[in-house]
């Protein structure tokens, strides 16, 4: 008997749509990722048995799901990908006991555990989340599997250090003697950097030829795009969520540019907002998780819109990089309400006792 | 009552858009082409009494009883039962609890039929002139036939018609069979469509409705056509609607809103809207009951699915045996057989092969592997809100799913989890293959359960509570009463004495009248013939006990007088004892006999003196017990006729009384045990004629 896609198969979808980003990732930023994945599923999945034995569940039925994996996914994605392991273990432990399992596992939890465990890393660790290195192609033969290895088991000033060695690129270079000591992800210093035009100013930009250097956070947000698409038209994602972050993103970056001009404060260009950091990540992947997310359609544009404007919010007056991610978890909170607000009018209390 | 408005749009053919809804696959083609067939008759037919989730009413039938086809086998008391009635001729082999057409597989009672073959009508009557009837007469007529809804919720369609008198402006057949694979209906109309007017017509003339509407999904091209085309022959004012195809179309609720725009909730009834539904099978049915006179016997089951060697349509006999189906029809593999009774959304898995089928039960699937529901374990919600795209009382299945798993009652009232028509489509789309619908059905059960439970607390408390109550009261009478005669005896010399008094005399005096009594009694009861004598020998099954009540028969046949009077009531007496299925009724009964022969036997002659009487039956007496008893017992009888002494006294009062005036709790316990078997034997027998 037909019925709709199962649990199952929409997460591997999600992993499939998620493959090009990786792919993007790993030529841009090294096998650093790769690392983190192999450790994290191992250490998350071996967590989620343990909990489902202690739940009396079979772990094989509970891990079947593949929801785990799709959050261990978006969580190596959206840490830097040179950072200590105990701290990467300790925030996906963080999100799959805690936010996941605490909150009665699939399904019941309020927030979306990869963003969570994101965060609690940024919150307990914040010095060492900017272990990003600037995008490269180069990156693939500095970081090759076994370096990045080696890379992943130094502490996390160790890790810093050699990336200063390790950067013989010409761009970082010139980094350097900007900002000597921060390897942040680019749009955490997008204050400072603001006229670094390779990594963040790319519509405007005056050469034609593109290129890992010179978008790479351009070039990664396309990859989401396409796998978000790709989810889209096979029908495993609704086209909602997308569309309405997206457009509150861009709206609320337009009202806070005119703002900017006005009173005079750096502001992100509105287009580059949709490009910046993880705005497709997030358009496609981390708002549409839909346990985190309203069931309705008005509730899901609703939550969507919110994410979208917290976003560009966070992003012009907050201290920390990457809003997406609180500004999800803000979103999420504000769930139970829209599904009270939204819910379905009972039966019958429209019919016409004429 | 509809406004003008909205009569007006229905009428014009507006067709409302419910929410949710899904499209699943039909798998009508392996049936909608057959013919009905008549399935041979079964050698074994098991008829539940009860066929709705309403009570059910009397068996009138015994075992051994030849049944005609037809014949009713309950007789209803009370409104919302139906009877039932003999779906072929036959002996009635065992009446007693079976597998109940249910998912639970509980047993219920069930009458069991072997038929002969012979398919022999009772006979019956038809009215093919069904105007010259009252519409509430037709509606008596329809719940008399037995006739359930037959669409599957299986509301007596006798009482839903009359509940609507009055009150109808849009009558609803329902054709749209809209669950996957059914077929029966379709065949029906294809069929029988005449039969079928001719049924909307009786509804018509008992509901009087200004617009019948008749909805078809769009899938049944034949059947609107044939329908239409009966429709014109009988000129008859029906309106053949064809609706888009979208499950649960053919629900009730959905449907209403479909036609009419109008959403009954939970709480309120079709009624209260002018709305009235049948089905088509109950429509069928209601034609046969009235013009035919033939009362709900077997209805057109789908019998199909990939395990089923040949899928049709087939007439199936009330109570006709899952496993004589599938001996019939034949499995492909017999191994692991699942067959689902209903639809393969709003239907259940067979308990067992012994399940019989029922009035509601229109259709019967034996899945094979490819078909079979995904099985076991599924995984964790993900709230992806499918479920709440798809339902069509607009709920919000997976919070409902949680609060079930909790059994949250309050929450899942909140979330109006009554609005629920367990359409089963939530189940359908549910991404992670959640049961739900299941689920819903398993806290239901629990709720009637704790309901049930709850009532029956209820019950033996008030029951409690009333039997103190009365304990008190009886006390209190008795003090009362002990006290004014005492007062009496030391005031005056009054023959109102009671035995507690101690007037020797008095209590001789009445003894003297309790013996004489007693032995007219005797004489009367021999009189009346060995029979009755011999009635408590022959149901004690206990030896002694019988040796003794022979003895004290031959007793009061040696003790034989010319006795005069003649006095029915005697029989009502002695009967307890025959009657009583409770030993220890029965052994009272017996002790009481023996009492009586004691004294009767010490009164052998027709004069004698009285205090020898008096100890005689105590003096005679080897157990002591029992002596005790009979004394007590011949007091109590002595107190109640010296009260009305002389007088041809009613017997059941006589039998009543001791327990009021009996100062000694053994013999009042007696006597309610006694008074109690009376009433037991004489309801029985009341309800043998
Ligand atoms: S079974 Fe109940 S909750 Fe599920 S779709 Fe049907 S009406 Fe809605
Ligand atoms: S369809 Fe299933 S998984 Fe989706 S919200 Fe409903 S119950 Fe949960």
């Amino acid at each position: 008997m037909h019925r709709g896609a199962s649990t199952q198969l929409i997460m591997f979808m999600v992993l499939v749509a998620l493959l090009p980003a990786v792919i993007v990732h790993v030529i841009s930023f090294g096998w650093g990722l790769v690392w983190n994945l192999f450790f994290c599923t191992i250490w998350a999945s071996l967590l989620e048995a343990a909990v489902y034995k202690l739940r009396r569940r079979s772990p094989v039925a509970g891990l079947r799901d593949l929801s785990l994996q799709v959050t261990v996914w978006l969580y190596c994605l959206a840490i830097p990908p040179y950072l200590s392991l105990w701290m990467t273990l300790l925030g996906i432990t963080f999100a799959v006991l805690l936010v996941k399992h605490a909150f009665g596992g699939l399904g019941q939890n309020t927030f979306n555990p990869a963003m969570a465990g994101f965060i609690f890393l940024l919150i307990s660790v914040p010095s060492a989340m900017g272990g990003w290195v600037v995008p490269s192609t180069r990156n693939l033969e500095i970081y090759n599997p076994e370096y990045s290895l080696q890379m992943l088991l130094m502490d996390h000033s160790d890790i810093k250090k050699q990336m200063i060695i390790d950067t013989n690129n010409e761009t970082l270079k010139k980094i350097k003697e900007t900002d000597g000591a921060t390897y942040a992800t680019p749009l955490n210093n997008f204050r400072e950097l603001f006229d670094y035009r390779g990594v963040v100013r790319y519509i405007d930009r005056d050469t034609s030829e593109i290129s890992i250097e010179s978008h790479g956070t351009a070039i990664l947000a396309t990859a989401y795009i396409a796998g978000g698409l790709f989810l889209i038209a096979t029908g495993f994602i609704n086209f909602i969520q997308p569309l309405f972050f997206i457009l509150s993103v861009y709206l609320t970056g337009l009202i806070i540019n005119m703002i900017g001009l006005k009173y005079g404060f750096n502001t992100v260009n509105n287009w580059e907002h949709l490009f910046i950091g993880s705005t497709m990540a997030g358009a496609f992947f981390i708002i549409t998780d839909p346990v985190s997310s309203p069931t309705t359609a008005k509730g899901k544009a609703l939550s969507a819109a919110i994410i979208g404007f917290f976003t560009v919010i966070i992003r012009t007056f907050g201290s920390y990089p990457d809003a997406i991610a609180f500004a999800a978890l803000l979103g999420n909170s504000f769930n139970p309400v829209i599904n009270k607000m939204l819910k379905p009018k009972r039966f019958g209390a429209g019919g016409r006792k004429a | 009552m509809i406004s003008e408005k909205v009569l007006k749009a229905v009428t014009a053919g507006k067709i409302w858009s419910f929410h949710g809804g899904i499209h699943p696959e039909m798998h009508k083609e392996t049936t909608s082409g057959c013919l009905i067939e008549e399935l041979e008759i079964p050698n074994i037919l098991i008829v539940p009494i009860r066929q709705t989730s309403l009570s059910a009413g009397e068996i009138i039938v015994r075992e051994g009883d030849r049944v005609l086809k037809g014949q009713p086998l309950t007789k209803i008391f009370a409104k919302g039962q139906i009877p039932v009635h003999a779906p072929t001729s036959g002996t009635v082999k065992s009446i007693g609890f079976y597998t109940a057409c249910h998912p639970s597989g509980l047993k219920d009672q069930a009458v069991v039929i072997i038929p002969d073959g012979e398919d022999e009508w009772l006979e019956h009557k038809g009215c093919s002139n069904f105007t010259d009837l009252s519409p509430e007469e037709l509606a008596d007529h329809v719940t008399e036939a037995g006739i359930a809804g037959m669409g599957g919720a299986g509301f007596p369609a006798g009482y839903k018609l009359k509940s609507a008198i009055g009150k109808t402006e849009i009558l609803i057949i329902n054709g749209c069979e809209c669950e996957p694979y059914l077929t029966a209906d379709d065949a029906l109309m294809r069929e029988k469509s005449d039969e079928i007017t001719d049924g909307i017509r009786i509804i018509q003339h008992i509901l009087k409705p200004k617009l019948t509407i008749m909805a078809i999904e769009a899938n049944k091209p034949e059947a609107a056509e044939a329908m239409r085309k009966s429709i014109q022959k009988a000129q008859a004012h029906i309106e053949v609607r064809v609706l888009p195809v979208r499950y649960p179309t053919g629900a009730a609720r959905p449907l209403i809103y479909t036609l009419t725009g109008i959403e009954v909730g939970y709480d309120s009834r079709s009624n209260d809207f002018g709305v009235s539904m049948h089905n088509v099978a109950s429509t069928y049915a209601i034609k046969r009951a009235v013009i035919d006179g033939e009362p709900c016997v077997e209805r057109v089951v789908t019998v199909t699915g990939g395990n089923f060697c040949k899928n049709g349509n087939y007439v199936l006999k009330n109570g006709t045996l899952l496993k004589h189906l599938i001996n019939k029809v034949g499995l492909k593999n017999n191994k692991a057989v699942h067959i689902i009774i209903g639809g393969p959304m709003m239907g259940f898995s067979a308990p067992s092969m012994d399940t019989p089928l029922i009035k509601t039960s229109g259709c019967v699937i034996a899945p094979d592997a490819k078909e079979l529901p995904m099985a076991g374990d599924y995984l964790n919600c993900i709230k992806c809100g499918r479920c709440q795209e798809v339902c069509p009382s607009r709920l919000v299945p997976y919070m409902l799913l949680s609060h079930s798993r909790a059994e949250n009652i309050e929450g899942l009232k909140n979330c109006n989890f009554k609005d629920c028509i367990q359409c089963g489509c939530c189940t359908y789309v549910c991404s992670s293959g959640i049961p739900l619908v299941m689920e819903f059905r398993k806290v239901l059960a629990k709720i009637k359960k704790m309901k049930d439970e709850e009532k029956s607390k209820r019950k033996s408390q008030e029951l409690i509570a009333f039997r103190t109550e009365r304990t008190e009261r009886e006390k209190a009478e008795r003090q009362a009463r002990i006290e004014a005669i005492k007062q009496k005896t030391l005031s005056s010399e009054t023959t109102e004495s009671k035995p507690q008094t101690s007037d020797l005399k008095n209590e001789q005096q009445a003894k003297a009248v309790a013996l004489a009594k007693a032995k007219a009694k005797a004489m009367q009861q021999v009189n009346a013939g060995e029979k009755q004598n011999l009635d408590p020998a022959v149901s004690a099954d206990d030896p002694a006990a019988r040796a003794k009540a022979i003895a004290l028969a031959k007793a009061k046949t040696r003790q034989q007088a010319d006795a005069v009077e003649k006095q029915n009531q005697e029989k009502q007496n002695q009967d307890p004892a025959v009657s009583a299925d409770d030993p220890v009724a029965r052994a009272k009964a017996i002790a009481l006999a023996k009492a009586k022969a004691r004294m009767q036997q010490a009164d052998a002659g027709e004069k004698q003196n009285q205090e020898k009487q008096n100890q005689d039956p105590a003096v005679s007496a080897e157990d002591p017990v029992a002596r005790a008893k009979a004394i007590a017992l011949a007091k109590a009888k002595a107190r109640m006729q010296q009260a009305d002494a002389g007088e041809k006294q009613n017997q059941e009062k006589q039998n009543q009384d001791p327990a009021v005036s009996a100062e000694d709790p053994v013999a009042r316990a007696k006597a309610i045990a006694l008074a109690k078997a009376k009433a037991r034997m004489q309801q029985n027998k009341e309800l043998d004629k």
